[in-house]
C-alpha cells in the first residue's frame, strides 16, 4: 500500500471457500491469533477507542455482538513497581511463556520513562539516560539516532532464566534486580499503572476498578460500499496497472472503514461540507443504507479481542450482513506492542509515545457461502517491526 | 733531476718534502691571494676592506662538510648513555612498569585478596581525614541528629580533591556501563584511570574512573588512627559506613589524574559533569 509520510501499512487477504485448503485455512489461523499477538490494546486517558466494529445494519449481528458481555474489568492503582511484581509474580506461569496478567507503567511529569508486562510475563521498560545510568541494568539502545540515549531493559518475572535464544536478552527477576528496582522506586516516587488480571479476588494493592464500556451508535442514510463482489477484496492483479488500483481500492475501503468507526460526517449521504475544508468521496461503488457502529473502550485484553474476532468469525453468523469490519488501536506508550507468533523470540523495538501508532483494522465479507477478508497492519515511525 | 729549493739550494726531485711541523702558514707577498680577490669581488660593499675585516679575517672557514660520525662510534656513545641511565635508576632503587609487572608487585595473591585485610588500611585512611579535614572529636554527648553536627564542607572540597584515595571506600552511583553501578570496596590500588577496590565479596574490581560518577564517605567526626600496637586480633574497627559520616560525589571524567600528580594540580572549572 502506497505510505503516507512515515506510516507502514500492510494488507493481508485471504478467501475461505467452502471447501477449505490448507492455504484458505492457514489465512483464517492468522485472523484467529490477531489478538493474541497484541497484548495492549485501546489508549488509556485519551478520547481513541479501543475495539470498533462496524456493519450494515443487522438486528442478528447485533443482538449476537451485544451477548459479548463484557465481564472483563481491569484496575487502575498507584504503588512501587517493586510491590506491584511481586503481586504479579503469582500470576506468571513458572514453566511457561504465559502470563495471566498484563500491566502497563505510565509516564510521570518528570520524565517519559514507561514500562509493561505482557502476556508473556516479561516486565519491558523503556528509560532515559538519567534512569539508565543509575539503574545498573544493562539493556538495549534504541536504534534511532535521536533516541539513542534511551534503552529497553527486559526482566522476566521468573525466577530463573530459560535457555531459549529469545531470552538472552532478558534479565531473571532475582535480588540484583529487586535492587535495581527498589533504588528506582525510592528516586521516583509511586507509578500510576493500568493492569489486568484473571483472578477474581480483589488484589492486594489498593485500586480502582474498572469494567469495559460497550456503547452502540446507529447511523441513518450513510454510504456504505458495495462488497457484492467480494472477490475483489483478494487481488487478482498481476500487472503493476491491476495492484495499483487494488492498492487504492484497499485504501479507500478501510479509510472509510475507520471514519465510520469514529462516526465522521464525511460518509453521511447528506453531507455538505465545504471543499476547502474536505474533500472526501466514499468508496465506488456504494450505495446508501443505515449502519451500525459498536464500541468497546477500556484496557482491553487480548482475550476479550479474540472472543469479538471468533464471533464475526462464526459460521452461525454466515448469511447475516454483507460484511463485517473490526478496527482496533494499540496502546502508544506501551513499549511492547506486538508479540511475534514465536513468543519465545524478542518483539520488535518501538518508541513509546502518545501518538505512536499501531492499528489493525480488518473486514470480513460474506457471499454464497463464500468468504473473502482483508486485514491492513499499520505502524507508525520509530517502529521496528517492518525494518 | 733537481730543482732549486727556497734556500737557494738544489734538491733532487724525488727527495722528500720539507715537513712544516706546527708552523702555520704566512703570507709573505706584500700582495696575498685570498684577500686580494675577496675584496676585489665584494662588490655590492661600500667598504670590501671593513667586509674583510670584519667577516672573513682570522674566521675558519670550512671548506667542505665536517667528516660525519660513524655509525659505530655513534652506537658506542648510546650504548654508553643508556648504561649510565640504568646504573643511575640502579642506584635509585625505582622499578620500570614491566619490571613491576613481571614480579608481580601490583597482583594481589587469593589468599591476600581478602576485605578484612584491608579494613586497616581504611581505619588508617579514616585517620588521615580526620586529620586533613580537621574534624572535631566525637560530643561525649549524644547531640541527637548528626545533621546538625555536620561541618561547614565548603573548606574542605580543596583538601579533598588532592587526598589520597587509598584505603577510602568508594561506591559507584552512576555510570555509562550499567554493569558497575552498585560497585563498592576499599581502594587499594589508584591509577591514573582506574581505581582497584576490594568488595565485600573478597573480589578484586578495576573500575575505570572516565564515564562514572563515585561517593566516597569521610567520617563526620575524628577517628583515632590505629596504633601500631593494635594487634590483628582485636575488635575488628568499623568502616566508614557503619559511623555517622558525609557522602561526596567524585566526578571520574574530572579526577583521570594519578594521586602522585594531584598534590600539585590547579583544577579548571568544567562546564558540564555529564557523563
Amino acid at each position: 500500500m502506497p505510505s503516507q509520510g512515515n506510516t507502514r501499512t500492510v494488507v493481508t487477504t485471504g478467501s475461505t471457500p467452502t471447501q477449505s485448503t490448507s492455504s484458505s485455512q492457514a489465512g483464517v489461523d492468522k485472523l484467529h491469533t490477531l489478538a493474541s499477538s497484541r497484548p495492549f490494546t485501546r489508549q488509556e486517558g485519551s478520547s481513541l477507542p479501543g475495539v470498533d466494529v462496524v456493519f450494515p445494519a443487522c438486528a442478528a449481528l447485533e443482538e449476537a455482538l451485544v451477548q459479548l458481555r463484557a465481564s472483563f474489568s481491569y484496575w487502575r492503582c498507584e504503588c512501587g513497581l517493586g510491590d506491584f511484581l511481586a503481586f504479579a509474580k503469582s500470576y506468571v506461569n513458572e514453566n511457561a511463556l504465559e502470563s495471566d496478567i498484563i500491566a502497563l507503567g505510565l509516564a510521570g511529569p518528570v520524565n517519559d520513562d514507561v514500562w509493561c508486562v505482557d502476556s508473556r510475563g516479561i516486565l519491558t521498560a523503556v528509560v532515559g539516560k538519567e534512569t539508565y545510568e543509575v539503574l545498573g541494568l544493562v539493556g538495549e539502545p534504541l536504534p534511532w539516532k535521536e533516541h539513542a540515549d534511551e534503552h529497553v531493559i527486559r526482566i522476566s518475572l521468573r525466577a530463573s532464566r530459560r535457555q531459549a535464544e529469545g531470552f538472552k536478552a532478558c534479565h531473571a527477576y532475582g535480588s540484583k534486580e529487586a535492587d535495581a528496582i527498589l533504588r528506582w522506586d525510592t528516586k521516583r516516587g509511586p507509578w500510576r499503572i493500568v493492569y489486568y488480571y484473571s483472578g477474581t479476588d480483589n488484589p492486594p494493592l489498593k485500586g480502582i476498578r474498572s469494567e469495559l464500556k460497550q456503547s452502540i451508535r446507529k447511523r441513518d442514510n450513510v454510504h456504505i460500499p458495495n462488497l457484492e463482489d467480494a472477490s475483489t477484496l483478494v487481488r487478482h492483479g498481476r500487472t503493476d496497472e491491476e495492484t495499483d488500483a487494488w492498492g487504492e481500492g484497499m485504501s479507500s475501503l478501510f479509510e472509510w472503514i475507520g471514519m465510520a468507526g469514529l462516526g465522521s460526517p464525511r460518509i453521511s449521504a447528506n453531507d455538505r461540507c465545504d471543499p476547502y475544508i474536505a474533500v472526501y468521496a466514499p468508496p465506488e461503488p456504494s450505495y446508501i443504507g443505515n449502519l451500525t457502529c459498536m464500541r468497546w473502550s477500556g484496557l482491553i485484553p487480548s482475550a476479550f479481542v479474540q472472543e469479538i474476532i471468533d464471533q464475526i468469525l462464526s459460521p452461525n453468523l454466515a448469511s447475516q450482513g454483507p460484511f463485517i469490519a473490526a478496527t482496533a488501536q494499540c496502546i502508544g506508550t506501551s513499549p511492547v506492542s506486538y508479540l511475534l507468533p514465536d513468543t519465545s523470540r524478542t518483539p520488535p523495538l518501538r518508541l513509546p509515545r502518545e501518538d505512536a501508532g499501531d492499528t489493525w483494522s480488518f473486514v470480513y465479507a460474506r457471499k454464497d457461502g463464500e468468504r473473502w477478508w482483508a486485514l491492513a497492519e499499520s505502524v507508525g515511525k520509530y517502529d521496528k517491526r517492518w525494518g | 733531476m733537481s730543482y732549486r729549493a727556497v734556500d737557494s739550494g738544489r734538491k733532487d726531485v724525488y727527495s722528500e718534502l720539507p715537513l712544516i711541523n706546527n708552523e702555520r702558514l704566512r703570507f709573505n707577498g706584500s700582495t696575498p691571494f685570498i684577500p686580494n680577490y675577496v675584496k676585489h669581488n665584494v662588490t655590492r660593499s661600500s667598504d670590501p676592506a671593513h667586509a674583510y675585516a670584519s667577516r672573513v679575517e682570522g674566521r675558519q672557514i670550512l671548506l667542505d662538510n665536517p667528516a660525519r660520525e660513524s655509525k659505530s662510534k655513534k652506537a658506542q656513545d648510546e650504548k654508553r648513555a643508556k648504561r649510565a641511565s640504568e646504573r643511575a635508576r640502579k642506584d635509585a632503587g625505582v622499578l620500570s612498569k614491566e619490571e613491576g609487572r613481571r614480579k608481580g608487585l601490583w597482583k594481589l595473591r587469593k589468599e591476600e585478596t581478602k576485605f578484612y585485610l584491608f579494613i586497616p588500611l581504611h581505619t588508617l585512611w579514616l585517620g588521615y581525614m580526620s586529620e586533613l579535614l580537621s574534624l572535631s572529636p566525637r560530643p561525649t554527648r549524644d547531640v541527637g541528629d548528626p545533621v546538625a553536627a555536620m561541618p561547614g564542607a565548603a573548606g574542605m572540597y580543596a583538601k579533598l580533591i588532592k587526598a589520597d584515595f587509598h584505603g577510602a571506600i568508594v561506591t559507584v552511583r552512576r555510570s555509562k556501563n550499567p554493569c558497575l553501578v552498585g560497585l563498592s570496596g576499599i581502594v587499594v590500588h589508584e591509577t591514573e584511570n582506574a581505581f582497584k577496590v576490594i568488595t565485600q565479596k573478597d573480589q578484586l574490581k578495576l573500575i575505570p574512573k572516565p564515564n562514572s560518577v563515585f561517593v566516597f564517605a569521610v567520617p563526620l567526626y575524628a577517628v583515632a588512627a590505629l596504633s601500631p600496637l593494635s594487634s590483628p586480633s582485636s575488635q575488628p574497627r568499623p568502616t566508614v559506613l557503619e559511623i555517622p559520616h558525609i557522602e561526596f560525589e567524585l566526578y571520574g571524567n574530572h579526577f583521570c589524574f594519578r594521586s602522585a600528580e594531584r598534590a600539585g594540580r590547579k583544577f579548571k572549572h568544567k562546564e558540564t559533569i555529564e557523563l
